[in-house]
């Protein structure tokens, strides 16, 4: 990518997250760190709880406290670490310069105001525009986003609309003030397939449109392979492999993400059982000192279970993976 | 929306009938006899039977029934037993004591109660949460009788602050009234705003955890853009439902707390009414009581639907 020659707009370093339940206290999400450049689609994929939307929400300074909480790390974004930024700081960020939209469109929006309010509302308050002017700005928004007849859609309530429309209407909020980040959580998973071709479609355009640097989490590697230049693979709270999109899916390093490849149906291929990870993810509570994964690789051995391999980085690539070499061989030999 | 109130206030019409059907009937059935009130312990039986007749009380008791049906039809209350004035009158005239201390005692429900209950839930398990559950389950549980006893014993006989009863009208002393009038009202409002404080308390824990209020801060809104626009309008929808019982309870409170503190309001007329069996008073209080309570609960309604887009009134009827 040519925006790698740039420096980063985002800088995230080390970051980690504890939650606390009455029972444990984990870190959900452990020593994260990357870099978003300016333009750039990043593709955070895992499977459900491995820390990745509590990524997003950590950089925003948004993670529910309690039971959340930041200890320890850094998110750099125009010169100011977000970690440290006073509450006043941050809500000068969020929404105006970085704008996030979440996975669930039916429970995102108040139920008991206007969308066009909810829209207008983030420009009055972070443009100080006017009532009216807002208003204006909301209606051009909801055209922006393919919302028929944004004018009089305006004045509906979040449940006159469908899923799709909802999210539209999100989007719209998130790109109310022109963000130069935006972080994308879960946007299509819970819509319907045709619905999520046509949000995926319009967030890529926007994307295109604005040049604004893209955070897309998702378990679904269908839309990084779509969308995402680069792509970061998180396992139990870890980035454990990180990569240009068509390297990870060429040759991918960790054996996680060869099993989640692998779990792919392949339309083209003959027809036969999908072949799924074996296990499921860890108690993050009760993790031994090893690696995460160990307990379901086909590739264990007893070093693994000694010591968590740290993300190695050559180049662009980047793996946590002592078998790594070996993993890369062939697919057909990873069970 | 007109329709719909239209459709309402027709619906109130026999809901009225039954209460004051029911009030005229167990009147009958409980013993008691206002002709020998009014004559005297010392008559003798022809001299209560006198009086009987004068008042019509020998009259079978659906020819007395029809009676005052009758007489209502014509917006004529009848006139008291005891203190042979018109009924309409004294209700009239009382009305607007019980109605300032009702509004005071519901203005201090709502103040007090919808705010301790916010803090507590913005500061849970802080010692502002402790103390307001606190205060909260003991304004729930303490009756109000014994709670207005208690107050008079402190702040008007120990520390002299305020009086123990009567009552100054608001048009001629406001601050006499408010002086007269704050016992009362603290004594009548406890069991309610406890009651409001909790559920405030815990719908707004709920709220505050729902997608859109992260959605709110998302967008970079300040506190109190999130808690008291986006969270507050969310909140009011089941604290404005439970407002309807509040009134109820404000409504059948005050006949208790207007006989302690010897306020001449509805209250305490009714009160004293049902003592005498002085019938006509206690049918027209009651009448005029239950028609206050229609009227409320319609307004509580109309207020839910403006909070609530989703509630629309008037549709498929």
């Amino acid at each position: 990518m040519s925006a790698r020659e740039r420096d980063p707009i985002l800088s995230v370093r080390g970051l980690t997250t504890e939650l606390r339940t009455e029972s444990s206290r984990f870190h959900a999400v452990d020593a994260v760190s990357f870099d978003l450049f300016p333009g750039e689609v990043l593709g955070i994929v895992g499977e459900s709880g491995c820390g990745k939307s509590m990524t997003a929400l950590s950089i925003l300074g948004l993670v529910p406290r309690p039971p959340g909480r930041i200890v320890a790390g850094e998110v750099w974004f125009e010169g100011r670490d977000l970690v440290r930024a006073s509450e006043r700081e941050l809500q000068r960020v969020r929404g105006a310069k970085i704008a996030m939209i979440f996975q669930e469109p039916m429970s995102s929006l108040n139920p008991v105001f206007t969308i066009g309010e909810q829209i207008a509302e983030t420009l009055r308050h972070h443009e100080r525009l006017g009532r009216r002017a807002a208003r204006e700005r909301a209606v051009e928004l909801l055209a922006k986003v393919g919302i028929p007849s944004p004018a009089e859609r305006l004045d509906s309530y979040p449940h006159e609309l469908s899923g799709g429309m909802r999210q539209r209407v999100m989007i719209a909020i998130a790109l109310a003030c022109n963000p130069k980040v935006l972080l994308a959580d879960e946007p299509t998973t819970a819509l319907d397939v045709t619905i999520q071709a046509q949000i995926l479609d319009l967030l890529q355009r926007l994307q295109a449109e604005l040049g604004m640097a893209v955070v897309i989490i998702t378990h679904d590697l269908g839309i990084v392979a779509e969308f995402a230049h680069r792509v970061l693979v998180m396992y139990a709270g870890r980035v454990i492999e990180e990569g240009a999109v068509e390297a990870i899916f060429e040759s991918p390093a960790h054996p996680y993400t060869r099993g989640l490849l692998a779990s792919l149906p392949d339309l083209e291929g003959e027809i036969g059982r999908l072949s799924a990870i074996p296990g499921s993810v860890p108690q993050m509570g009760a993790l031994g000192p090893g690696c995460r994964f160990a307990p379901r690789c086909g590739l264990v051995e007893p070093a693994c279970l000694a010591a968590d391999p740290p993300l190695a980085r050559t180049g662009a690539r980047a793996v946590a993976c002592r078998r790594a070499a070996l993993a890369a061989a062939p697919r057909e030999r990873v069970a | 929306m007109l329709r719909y109130v239209a459709h309402r206030l027709l619906a109130s019409i026999p809901v009225l009938f039954l209460v004051t059907l029911i009030s005229f009937s167990l009147m009958q059935l409980v013993p008691g006899d206002p002709a020998i009130l009014i004559a005297g312990l010392q008559a003798t039986p022809e001299e209560v039977e006198r009086v009987r007749q004068q008042l019509g009380l020998d009259q079978p008791f659906h020819v007395q029934l029809i009676s005052w049906y009758a007489h209502l039809l014509r917006g004529d209350l009848g006139s008291s037993l005891l203190l042979g004035r018109d009924v309409l009158d004294i209700i009239l005239e009382r009305l607007p004591v019980s109605f300032s201390i009702a509004l005071y005692a519901l203005l201090l429900t709502v103040g007090v109660g919808l705010v301790a209950g916010i803090l507590a839930a913005l500061r849970q398990n802080s010692w502002i949460d402790q103390l307001v559950m606190t205060v909260a389950l003991l304004g729930v549980s303490l009756p109000n009788f014994w709670l207005a006893l208690m107050f008079i014993v402190l702040f008007a006989v120990q520390l002299g602050w305020l009086p123990s009863g009567g009552y100054v009208d608001f048009r001629d002393d406001f601050w006499g009234w408010l002086r007269a009038t704050t016992l009362p009202a603290v004594s009548l409002a406890m069991l309610q705003m406890g009651l409001l404080a909790r559920i405030t308390r815990s719908t707004m824990l709920e709220v505050l955890r729902q997608d859109y209020i992260r959605t709110a801060r998302a967008k970079g809104l300040p506190q109190h853009l999130v808690v008291g626009k986006h969270a507050l309008k969310n909140v009011m929808i089941p604290v404005v439902t439970v407002l309807g019982i509040v009134l109820s309870l404000l409504l059948s409170g005050s006949v208790v707390i207007e006989t302690i503190f010897s306020i001449p309001g509805i209250g305490s007329l009714v009160g004293s009414a049902i003592l005498r069996r002085d019938y006509p008073v206690i049918q027209g209080g009651l009448l005029f009581v239950a028609t206050m309570l229609l009227l409320l609960n319609l307004v509580v309604d109309l207020i839910y639907a403006w909070l609530d887009p989703r509630i629309r009134y008037g549709h498929g009827e």
